[in-house]
């Protein structure tokens, strides 16, 4: 566990740095909000691993998240705001695991810790990688084509969540 | 998990791609990209053929309540890869695990298994392990699935007895086997029952010479008590509100012991018994002998609970399986109305002993010592002198049994009050 408690204060001070650094060169006054709303995110995903709260710790994504999205609307440096949402992504990743492990009771397998952190890894490289290609390609596409690529993707994620729930119990 | 991760991510992949698009900033649809990439990833990730079979092991299947069992569940994996699985045994109530854990956290390769040992220690009951959960997700535990899969397995946990000597049993009626238990009629025996006229084929040293000499003309033989083996019938107060329970330690514990080392010796000494439970449900055992009924009325004793069913001792019940003659032993914390019906089967030449656990004594080991503690222990053991004072009167015995004492000592002190009391005569057959 304390090596998932040290990854998880490291992702936490990620996020928040991030957007610290975001606001850079001076934390502007604009920047307050979203700083105060990541805080207030970073403090309930501890609060959720310590108090074992699972509502607590997905508000804490949620407002990491909305946190770095303000800021990017805010004109901050998107991608330092797309680096704070992936380590607000880690974050929740690590405190749900953590929750689990409490919940299950019993000493986490390595093997599993390992491979979770691994492919947890791999996922983050490739959506920042994803998201620092996003914001700097240009691509000029019509009505038509932006409408049908935004259906395409609404829809393949639909199925592939309708898959997923369709195996989730909890819904 | 009350809120689905899965939902959660969606609602907020689905919001930054909404507003990214409505606003035409790049920076947010940028930001929904991690969260779409780790959806997907969960999704490949997802086992696609889950088959799985589980089976339980259980070291013992019969023991004595405070006993500890070994359970073994293995679980293999007949399936696709999984990557988190989560076992957790469902414990019924009453196993206390000691060693081990219960539930596991792993992952699973095709053809492997998960084995998982733990220890529990178990009080009085009849246990079922039933189906056993399997919690299946992904890397990301986005998506779980639950499956219930068969593993049975029973556990019968035997009240714990101990073997009682001379216990004071007189019923009017006996068998016609040999026993224990003195039969109110003279033949072969070895304490001294009465004399009569000499018969022809009594041996010599049966005749009673000193009577001989006053009386010239008469020879007397000497009768000797015969041991005979006896119907018991076994009556056990299982009613809820007669019972006083702190925790997990509770009087009706010591009435089953008491219940089960009763049943154990009196069938040890060649009787017949019988067991009438009353309380949840009327819980009989028909009257029987030896070691399997032993088995029996200890397997009634493991399943038996507490309830409210009943009000009164059932009777008419107590007459249809034992007949009138025989010795009742009712095991009861007693109450005015439970007197009254002893006296009425006392009065139908039952031969009544009861064995009462002492609510008082066993609530004062529980109370905070001082002297309100003191106090009301004399009060209660003066209320509960009264209550037992028309039974000792109408002749029949009483243990007052302070369940912290062990019942043989009890039983042993009883022995010898009884000696002076009991009548060795009666109407025997």
């Amino acid at each position: 566990m304390k090596s998932l408690y040290r990854l998880l204060a490291l992702s936490l001070s990620a996020a928040l740095g991030f957007l610290v650094a975001a606001s850079l060169p001076f934390v502007a006054a604009t920047s307050l909000p979203s700083l105060f709303l990541a805080a207030i995110g970073a403090s309930l995903l501890v609060i959720a691993l310590w108090k074992q709260l699972d509502l607590l710790a997905a508000l804490g994504f949620v407002l990491l998240t909305a946190a770095a999205g303000l800021a990017a609307w805010r004109g901050s440096q998107p991608l330092l705001c797309l680096s704070s949402g992936c380590a607000s992504l880690a974050a929740w990743d690590l405190v749900s695991f953590g929750l689990l492990l409490r919940l299950t009771a019993t000493p986490p397998d390595s093997r599993l810790f390992k491979r979770r952190l691994l492919r947890l890894g791999i996922v983050l490289l490739c959506g920042w990688g994803f998201g620092a290609l996003a914001l700097q390609l240009k691509l000029h596409l019509g009505f038509g084509a932006l409408l049908l690529l935004a259906f395409l993707v609404v829809l393949s994620l639909s199925l592939s969540m309708m898959y997923l729930r369709r195996r989730d119990v909890r819904g | 998990m009350i809120l689905s991760r899965l939902v959660l991510l969606a609602v907020l992949f689905y919001a930054l791609l909404l507003v990214g698009l409505g606003s035409l900033r790049s920076e947010l649809l940028a930001l929904a990209l991690p969260l779409g990439v780790y959806w997907l990833a969960s999704l490949w990730l997802a086992p696609h053929r889950l088959k799985l079979s589980a089976r339980r092991t259980l070291d013992v299947t019969h023991l004595t309540a405070g006993g500890t069992v070994e359970v073994q569940l293995e679980l293999e994996n007949q399936g696709s890869a999984i990557d988190a699985l989560w076992l957790r045994d469902a414990l019924p109530p009453g196993l206390e695990v000691t060693a081990g854990q219960p539930g596991r956290l792993a992952t699973l390769r095709p053809g492997e298994t998960l084995s998982l040992v733990y220890s529990a220690r178990v009080a009085r009951g009849v246990y079922a392990y039933d189906n056993v959960d399997v919690h299946v997700s992904d890397d990301f535990g986005l998506a779980t699935s639950v499956l219930r899969l068969p593993a049975e397995g029973a556990i019968s946990v035997l009240p714990q007895a101990v073997r009682l000597r001379g216990i004071p049993l007189r019923p009017y009626y006996t068998l016609g086997y040999h026993g224990a238990i003195p039969a109110r009629r003279g033949g072969a025996g070895v304490a001294f029952y009465g004399v009569r006229d000499y018969q022809p084929g009594d041996a010599l040293r049966q005749v009673n010479w000193r009577l001989g000499a006053r009386h010239p003309d008469v020879l007397y033989s000497n009768e000797f008590q015969v041991d005979a083996a006896a119907d018991v019938g076994l009556l056990l107060d299982a009613r809820r509100d007669r019972y006083l329970s702190f925790g997990s330690d509770s009087l009706f514990e010591a009435a089953v012991q008491a219940a089960a080392s009763l049943a154990l010796s009196i069938l040890g000494e060649g009787n017949r018994v019988g067991l009438l439970a009353f309380g949840h449900i009327l819980s009989w055992t028909l009257p029987g002998y030896g070691k399997l009924q032993a088995e029996r009325i200890f397997q009634a004793l493991a399943s038996l609970h507490l309830g409210n069913m009943q009000n009164e001792i059932p009777e008419p019940l107590v007459t249809h399986f034992f007949r009138p003659g025989s010795q009742v032993v009712a095991i009861s914390p007693l109450t005015r109305w439970d007197v009254m019906s002893l006296l009425r089967l006392h009065a139908r030449r039952y031969n009544v002993l009861v064995v009462s656990p002492d609510p008082a004594s066993f609530e004062y080991q529980h109370l905070a010592p001082g002297t309100p503690r003191e106090l009301a222990l004399r009060i209660a053991r003066l209320e509960r002198q009264q209550l037992i004072r028309p039974l000792r009167r109408a002749g029949i015995l009483t243990l007052d049994w302070d369940v912290a004492q062990p019942l043989d000592q009890a039983v042993s002190v009883l022995q010898r009050n009884a000696g002076a009391t009991l009548p060795l005569r009666g109407g025997g057959s």
